[in-house]
């Protein structure tokens, strides 16, 4: 089947470059308005063949029942409440494919193995349910890291691999499969977005996803180990382990970066929102013994362009997922206390 | 009429009254402002006086008595000339901007068409081939096309714009300098 299109697709593109070419030679376009035409007519046939080509595959394997599967995309409803729920069922829709869902399982599994961790992926359920009475402390805050890393790796692959193409004026979300198996990680903030959400939920993470003007994030509900910078060795304790905190994992944010006199620490804002980033400040600390003056300022304020950040993607409007809720969440505020204890 | 109350008129018609009328100044017009400082025949007596100094022309129109301060109405018949130019200008950059803008329309159509015929026969999926047909229409040359259409309308409400500001430019010089 795919072989037969694909030449059919061949075929098209070839009498669009030559009508092109005949509209150049007469004059009636321009260089410029031929170079642009040439240029979309490419990357038309490459998306429809790719289409053909993957799907016949994504066919074989049952991960799709049919090539219209890899065509639905949805219009852009006009307010954010009409849009999210689109959004919502895409996610949906996404999360429960083979194919998403087992890139979500090997990313775990390849972070599990790589930490040292028997368990290949973690059972995400867990966080979002009492633990047992009798689960000692270490065991909750090895589950919860466990968690986080799992987390951070599906974002990073998304972050490290995605190629941001804004299609003004983008009228269409497309589906997360085709986000991912077509266009290879292409696509604008909603596309990462959603494709984001449907790799956390595929393993269970409850996700949400953050609007604001012009722009959409992903994000994913997360426990937080409290974290205590004067412990020695900056290791996490458990005062409130039910400290759930609303991650912004957005793949278009770039990381941080504080500079500490000859050291310096990048740092993501996934870092920053589990902990992690705090526990590795209070290693450093532990390992220097002590910042000077310029040195604390300066990390306090590295820490303020972040707290703006966040503030700023507070003022979003935030859809939880799996609950369909709306709510406002302010994203700055557990970092605000931990900069009340540096 | 006092000597000094006639200074008094003819300076502010010089420097006030004649820059903001582009030159062209109706005595009517000069005795509503001065009604108070004498009667009409008094204050076209102190207007004369202008005439006599060559710094005005005395023109009876069918709208009544006008004076023309030719220095002035050049000075601003000649801004206006000025600015019709520039709108010109402006017109034509924005006509072919225009042109080339339905030119892609036309091509994105085109293109459109060539790329949905034919389907039907090679895919035979009634399913596949309308979510294929809505892709290629809707999504990827669709919004090619709405892109194109906002500029065009953008464009077009500009050029209306600067026309009607080309035809104000036209009917100053008209009023200003040519026909005083």
């Amino acid at each position: 089947m795919s072989a037969k299109v694909v030449d059919f697709i061949e075929q098209k593109r070839r009498v669009c470059n030559k009508e092109l070419m005949n509209w150049l030679k007469k004059g009636e376009i321009t260089e410029e308005v031929y170079e642009e035409f040439v240029l979309d007519n490419e990357q038309l046939s490459q998306i429809l063949k790719t289409t053909f080509v993957n799907g016949e595959g994504l066919i074989q394997k049952q991960i799709v029942n049919s090539y219209s599967k890899l065509f639905e995309f949805r219009k852009k409803p006009h307010s954010d409440e009409e849009a999210f729920e689109t959004m919502r069922e895409l996610i949906i829709e996404g999360s429960e494919n083979p194919c998403i869902r087992k890139l979500a399982v090997d990313i775990a599994e390849k972070t599990s193995l790589e930490q040292g961790i028997s368990v290949p992926v973690p059972n995400v359920d867990k966080l979002y349910s009492q633990f047992p009475s009798d689960t000692d402390d270490q065991s909750i805050i090895a589950f919860i890291q466990h968690c986080g890393k799992v987390a951070k790796a599906l974002y990073t692959f998304v972050q490290s691999r995605k190629v941001y193409v804004s299609d003004p004026p983008d009228d269409y979300f497309q589906p997360p499969l085709f986000t991912l198996e077509i266009l290879n990680l292409r696509g604008d903030c909603d596309d990462l977005a959603m494709l984001l959400c449907s790799l956390y939920r595929s393993i269970g993470y409850r996700t949400f996803i953050g609007v604001q003007a012009q722009h959409v994030y992903a994000g994913i509900v997360l426990l937080r180990p409290a974290v205590s910078l004067v412990n020695e060795n900056g290791s996490a304790s458990l005062k409130n382990p039910k400290q759930y905190v609303e991650v912004p994992a957005d793949p278009l944010l770039d990381d941080f970066e504080i500079t500490t006199g000859p050291k310096s620490i990048s740092f993501g804002m996934f870092d920053v929102l589990t902990g992690e980033f705090l526990g590795n400040l209070g290693r450093q600390i532990a390992q220097m013994k002590s910042f000077s003056e310029e040195e604390t300022n300066n990390v306090k304020k590295n820490f303020e362009g972040v707290l703006k950040t966040l503030d700023l993607m507070s003022g979003a409007k935030v859809f939880f997922v799996d609950s369909g809720v709306l709510a406002t969440v302010k994203l700055a505020e557990v970092l605000r206390d931990d900069l009340s204890k540096f | 009429m006092r000597k000094e109350k006639c200074q008094q008129i003819k300076t502010h018609v010089f420097e006030n009254v004649a820059p903001l009328h582009q030159g062209k100044v109706s005595l009517n017009d000069v005795h509503r402002m001065f009604s108070h400082l004498g009667s009409r025949s008094e204050i076209e007596k102190c207007l004369n006086e202008l005439v006599d100094d060559n710094m005005a022309q005395k023109v009876e129109m069918n709208q009544g008595t006008f004076y023309v301060f030719s220095e002035i109405a050049l000075k601003y018949g000649q801004k206006w000339k000025d600015e019709l130019q520039s709108l010109k200008e402006h017109m034509k950059n924005l006509d072919g901007e225009i042109s080339s803008l339905e030119k892609k329309l036309e091509v994105n159509e085109k293109m459109m068409n060539i790329w949905l015929e034919g389907w039907k026969e090679a895919l035979q999926d009634t399913n596949t081939y309308s979510c294929l047909n809505n892709y290629v229409s809707s999504v990827f040359f669709g919004q090619r096309i709405e892109v194109i259409l906002n500029r065009l309308r953008e464009k077009t409400k500009e050029l209306r714009e600067i026309n009607m500001r080309a035809k104000e430019a036209e009917r100053k010089i008209a009023a200003s300098y040519n026909t005083p």
